[in-house]
């Protein structure tokens, strides 16, 4: 074969690789970076003010922490062309299925409102009214879902992934230190040792990357979109691409705010906004930007978890292929979540900050629960088949697990005990 | 009228469906293998502890 045409074969096979993937391609680009919705960039950007660049490896091994759990959701709604909740109905009786399901919609609920909060905020620094961006929002998001096709609402799903990425420009706009932030990568302790709210961050900061609505959310889309077991491998990649932009964002937030407001006390991502427009008014309007993206990104797909496993459970027609009169109740839940967690952000005095707070630790305590029954069901062979977990990934998938219940019970600890480790 | 008749139906027709989904998914059907018991067990300890702990700490925090 001449060199021409080992070039033309070659070539012609990449373009069918891509082909390929692109076809496949969404689910695990938009649950990874959905995962950085206002109350991540909120925790990246606390996470910097706080403590500089010296967290920033643990945000880097949260990566393959999220991807190693998403990709076996990957697997699961391949193989078993169920969602979650279904499956864990199914698998684990209805005990374990309710508990799922309601602790799903809880959490939902609260980080819903904690991304009304987000984008409330960032546009409140451009002088918008939150009544009009909650009806700007309501808006969006209806507009996103009502067309009765997966493939636009995972377009404008990706194009808001684009959007999410503007914290990389903000911070080559401030120059950074590279050497800090290669030495931030460097495993260490932050000045001041483990402390209640060290851990606090930490916890935070493991329940924004990985959460139970991602779980659900992914194992949903990979069965909405119709990928089958020859897809795995795309989808694998989809989700690694994914998992190397979260943390990619992760990292420029705090290369941001580590930055600008190392030392500074801030509460949230529209705080460090406003704190850092006087010192430059371009990265400020950057970050309010993108928290509003963050937000929307989030709440589209956090309620969409919730109404695609209700669908599941109720057996009520649950796809985003679907008309609004051909599945009525998954836009009606979807749609009265929106509603109802916008409203709760317009009301006065409500304990807005307290929700925000409350609802990463909450997510990080209940997440062992959904790991464990994922891992229990990767493990089932009657139900997987070839595609069970294989020894590595057992090994791998129960240190991340046994992992995070350390560290919550660590949180725990820190409650009951509040001078433990001060 | 009869729209809101229609609506309230179909809302009491979800207990209905609770019910249903409960006598349908009544028996596990994952083997009961040792491991998946000492995990379901754990989990319930767990669950229990934390989420007690965590509504003791946001009703403290509420107070505040």
């Amino acid at each position: 074969m001449s060199f021409w045409s080992k070039l033309y074969y070659y070539l012609h096979r990449i373009g069918k690789f891509i082909k390929i993937f692109a076809m496949v391609a969404g689910p695990g680009i938009i649950v990874m970076v959905a995962d950085n919705d206002a109350g991540g960039i909120t925790t990246y950007a606390v996470t910097g003010a706080k403590y500089g660049y010296s967290l920033l490896w643990f945000l880097v091994l949260l990566g393959p922490i999220a991807y190693f759990v998403q990709e076996m959701t990957v697997r699961l709604g391949a193989v078993t062309k169920r969602g979650h909740a279904e499956a864990i109905f199914d698998a684990f009786g209805s005990f374990w299925g309710w508990f799922s399901l309601l602790d799903l919609v809880f959490t939902n609920f609260l980080t819903m409102i904690t991304e009304f909060i987000g984008m409330t905020a960032a546009l409140s620094i451009f002088g918008v009214s939150p009544w009009i961006t909650i009806l700007l929002c309501w808006g969006i998001m209806g507009f996103m879902i009502i067309q009765g096709r997966y493939w636009t609402w995972e377009k404008i799903a990706i194009l808001f992934c684009i959007v999410n990425l503007i914290y990389v420009p903000a911070a080559f706009m401030i120059n950074p230190s590279v050497k800090d932030i290669l030495h931030g990568m460097i495993p260490q302790l932050p000045n001041g040792g483990v402390t209640n709210y060290f851990f606090f961050l930490l916890m935070a900061n493991i329940g924004t990357t990985i959460a139970p609505w991602m779980v659900f959310f992914q194992q949903s889309t990979v069965v909405d979109k119709g990928i089958e077991e020859k897809d795995i491998r795309w989808s694998k990649l989809d989700t690694a691409i994914g998992a190397v932009l979260t943390v990619i964002v992760a990292v420029f937030v705090i290369a941001v705010t580590g930055k600008l407001l190392y030392g500074v006390n801030i509460e949230s991502a529209a705080q460090a906004a406003i704190q850092i427009m006087p010192i430059n008014s371009y990265v400020g309007t950057l970050i309010a930007i993108g928290l509003f993206d963050a937000g929307l990104l989030g709440a589209v797909c956090i309620s969409l978890a919730s109404s695609w496993a209700f669908g599941e459970v109720f057996g009520w027609a649950h796809s985003l292929n679907k008309k609004v009169r051909e599945a009525p109740w998954f836009y009606a839940y979807y749609f009265a979540t929106l509603l109802l967690a916008g409203i709760v952000v317009l009301i006065p005095n409500a304990p807005l900050v307290l929700i925000t707070l409350f609802v990463q630790v909450a997510a990080t305590t209940l997440l062992p629960a959904a790991l464990v029954f994922l891992l229990l069901l990767l493990n089932n062979e009657d139900l997987m088949g070839k595609y069970k977990n294989t020894l590595f990934e057992n090994i791998v998938d129960f240190s991340i697990v046994i992992g995070l219940i350390v560290i919550s019970t660590g949180y725990t600890a820190s409650v009951v005990f509040p001078n433990l480790l001060q | 009228m009869p729209n809101i008749k229609l609506a309230f139906v179909r809302f009491l027709g979800l207990f209905d469906g609770i019910r249903e989904i409960n006598d349908r998914y009544r028996v596990p059907r994952i083997k009961m293998t040792p491991m998946v018991r000492f995990s379901l067990v754990f989990l319930r300890i767990y669950l229990i502890l934390t989420i007690a702990i965590l509504i003791y700490k946001f009703i403290i925090v509420s107070r505040l």
